[in-house]
């Protein structure tokens, strides 16, 4: 009985240290959570801000995908954002000259919140973005040269300020590019880039090369020439200087004879079996009402001194697709009949060539203001071609694409 | 005819030092076991303390490398990255702007690991911390101009985790003797890769982190 008694009096010391224990476990355990939640909120912040930052690319994703259907870029506001799940992000976007847009997304995550200004430029839609373009190969003779202009900004003499004597140039637009090499004689001029195929080299003088020589990161595919089903109505020879009203022909062969010309009134398609314009004669084109689109289905022949060109010198006025095929492929043609592709010295054209089968030499002293995009491509001497940058532009049905030019984080709106 | 009550011994008496050998034994029990378990929890406490801090420089630092260099340009790194060695010295520029079509680029920055300043690359421990030839992961801003070094990271592995300098990829990541601070570039993509190693508890903390940044210029 006793016992008991003493013994209940000194439980108290027992749960004292038991308290004590407690206490010291309980603090223990207080510490290691305390450190465990700091451990998490970092990591909880780091997430957030990661995720602020994917917030911001969706945003930048979005607003190019708004650009390419058209739209201005701009999504969303600060007080309405786009949301994305548990982020939300809203883009503003400003346009820019040269087709240039500025975006910048706001993205944000719980407290996290992220701003990020990409500069994105529309990429040239046109087919013809080259001065010269070879399937196969493009090859430079000594002094031949390549450069640009833009035709709906004056003419290419007011814009040829740069440079003088043979290397006298407009603008540096003037790119050459295969989906093969591209081989350069001494003192040619590109003033553009020279960019050869995927695994393709540019060898020769490259010094004379303004722009880059970077390979292409792809290949370009050259699509099929079309030709349109038109009746024909046999050959056509242009003796006297006459007019063809705008529609649509076919023509066994079509001559314009010596110092002779014929002017088309577009909007026309001409699809021609063989065409020949003998020397120093003219071929020319009212385009005030449509361009003219040639169809040559075997020979093309233009002889020294002859012009072909628009009222207004557009090269957009007048396109040439050629079905010739010149290249005799050893296993593949049977019974080749070699086509006439000739573009003679002293000739000049303001328009486009399409030849994807053949190998077209563009002879000495040849003027070409436009582009030429050709199986093979040869430029002989002192040959010119002055690419005419608003091809770049012109549409061709294709969807608008954009490229970035600068990425970065910036402070938010 | 004696009471029983004047028998009976005083409140306390006989049963002093029994209570005083009970109470002793039971606290010094008591107080022992606490003081072990105390110590066990402290250490295991410390252990884990250790390692998490350990994560989050290494989380913390790999955050801020990827950060920095998703500005950048494959054209703007020096050396270039590429390759099965990638590199523990990177200058990059990051972009500031667009002039035409032209980015701007800011002043030229540098991350390189370097020996830790009291222990130098000898294959020695020098400050008998348990480690050999830790290093530092500095970055200086404006190279060649203000030249302002500030330390990233401290405690990073001469070598990453599972690599040795044999000219083999002892690790298997793709690169060959790196250090443990490596970038390595294929196309337009960064692999930022860091070991950290710390003295702890229960001997070397040895945490490793990678991570994969698009270089967006």
């Amino acid at each position: 009985m006793d016992v008991r008694r003493i013994l209940g009096r000194e439980s108290g010391s027992t749960l004292v240290i038991v308290a004590l224990l407690m206490a010291a476990v309980a603090t223990l355990s207080l510490s290691f959570l305390a450190v465990l939640r700091s451990s998490q909120q970092e990591s909880e912040g780091s997430r957030e801000n990661l995720s602020a930052l994917y917030a911001c690319e969706a945003g930048l994703t979005a607003a190019v995908e708004q650009l390419t259907r058209g739209g201005t870029g701009a999504i969303g506001n600060k007080y309405q954002p786009q949301e994305y799940g548990e982020q939300s992000y809203y883009v503003q976007a400003t346009p820019m000259s040269d087709g240039r847009t500025a975006l910048v997304s706001v993205g944000r995550d719980d407290d996290a919140r992220m701003a990020v200004e990409m500069v994105v430029q529309r990429r040239p839609s046109g087919f013809f973005r080259w001065a010269a373009f070879g399937d196969e190969w493009v090859h430079m003779d000594s002094n031949s040269r390549t450069d640009s202009y833009e035709s709906d900004a004056g003419t290419y003499l007011s814009q040829q300020v740069n440079g003088s004597g043979s290397n006298a140039h407009a603008n540096s637009e003037g790119d050459v590019a295969s989906n093969g090499n591209i081989s350069m004689d001494s003192n040619i001029g590109v003033y553009g880039d020279a960019n050869p195929g995927p695994g393709g080299v540019v060898t020769g003088d490259l010094g004379n090369i303004s722009g880059a020589t970077t390979p292409m990161p792809n290949s370009v595919d050259l699509p099929d020439v079309i030709v349109p089903s038109i009746p024909n109505t046999g050959n056509k020879t242009v003796t006297l200087n006459e007019s063809l009203s705008s529609g649509s022909y076919h023509f066994n062969t079509l001559q314009i004879n010596n110092n002779k010309t014929l002017t088309v009134n577009g909007p026309a398609t001409i699809v021609c079996e063989n065409m020949k314009l003998k020397a120093s004669s003219n071929l020319v084109v009212n385009a005030s009402s449509g361009p003219v689109e040639f169809f040559i289905v075997n020979d093309f022949v233009m002889n020294s001194g002859t012009t072909i060109s628009s009222t207004s010198k557009s090269p957009l006025d007048v396109s040439f697709s050629l079905l010739s095929d010149n290249v005799l492929d050893p296993g593949v043609d049977i019974n080749f009949d070699e086509d006439l592709v000739d573009f003679d010295s002293n000739a000049v054209l303001y328009g486009t060539i399409f030849a994807p089968s053949a190998e077209v030499t563009i002879d000495s002293n040849f003027e070409l203001f436009g582009a030429l995009v050709a199986r093979r491509v040869d430029l002989d001497s002192n040959c010119r071609i002055h690419y005419d940058e608003v091809l770049a532009t012109v549409d061709d049905g294709g969807e608008a694409t954009y490229e970035t030019l600068c990425w970065r984080v910036v402070t938010q709106p | 005819m004696r009471s029983l009550h004047a028998h009976r011994p005083g409140p306390r008496a006989g049963m002093t030092l029994l209570e005083m050998t009970i109470a002793g034994a039971l606290a010094l029990l008591l107080a022992s076991s606490a003081i072990l378990a105390a110590n066990g929890g402290y250490g295991a406490f410390r252990a884990t303390q250790s390692a998490t801090d350990v994560e989050t420089r290494l989380r913390r630092t790999v955050d801020r490398v990827a950060g920095e260099l998703m500005t950048s340009g494959v054209e703007e790194l020096q050396p270039d990255p590429a390759g099965e060695f990638g590199t523990e010295t990177l200058l990059f520029r990051r972009a500031i702007g667009l002039n035409g079509t032209q980015i701007v680029w800011g002043a030229q920055d540098r991350l390189a690991l370097e020996p830790a300043p009291d222990d130098a690359d000898d294959g020695i421990d020098n400050n008998a911390d348990g480690r050999v030839d830790e290093c530092e992961l500095v970055w200086t801003r404006d190279v060649g101009g203000s030249d302002r070094r500030s330390v990233l990271c401290r405690g990073v592995r001469e070598f990453l985790e599972g690599e040795t300098l044999n000219a083999q990829d002892d690790n298997g990541n793709g690169v060959t003797d790196e250090r443990g601070f490596s970038v390595q570039r294929s196309g337009d993509v960064l692999y930022v890769r860091l070991t950290l190693e710390e003295p702890g508890e229960t001997g070397l903390i040895l945490r490793t982190l990678e991570t994969a940044v698009r270089l967006r210029n």
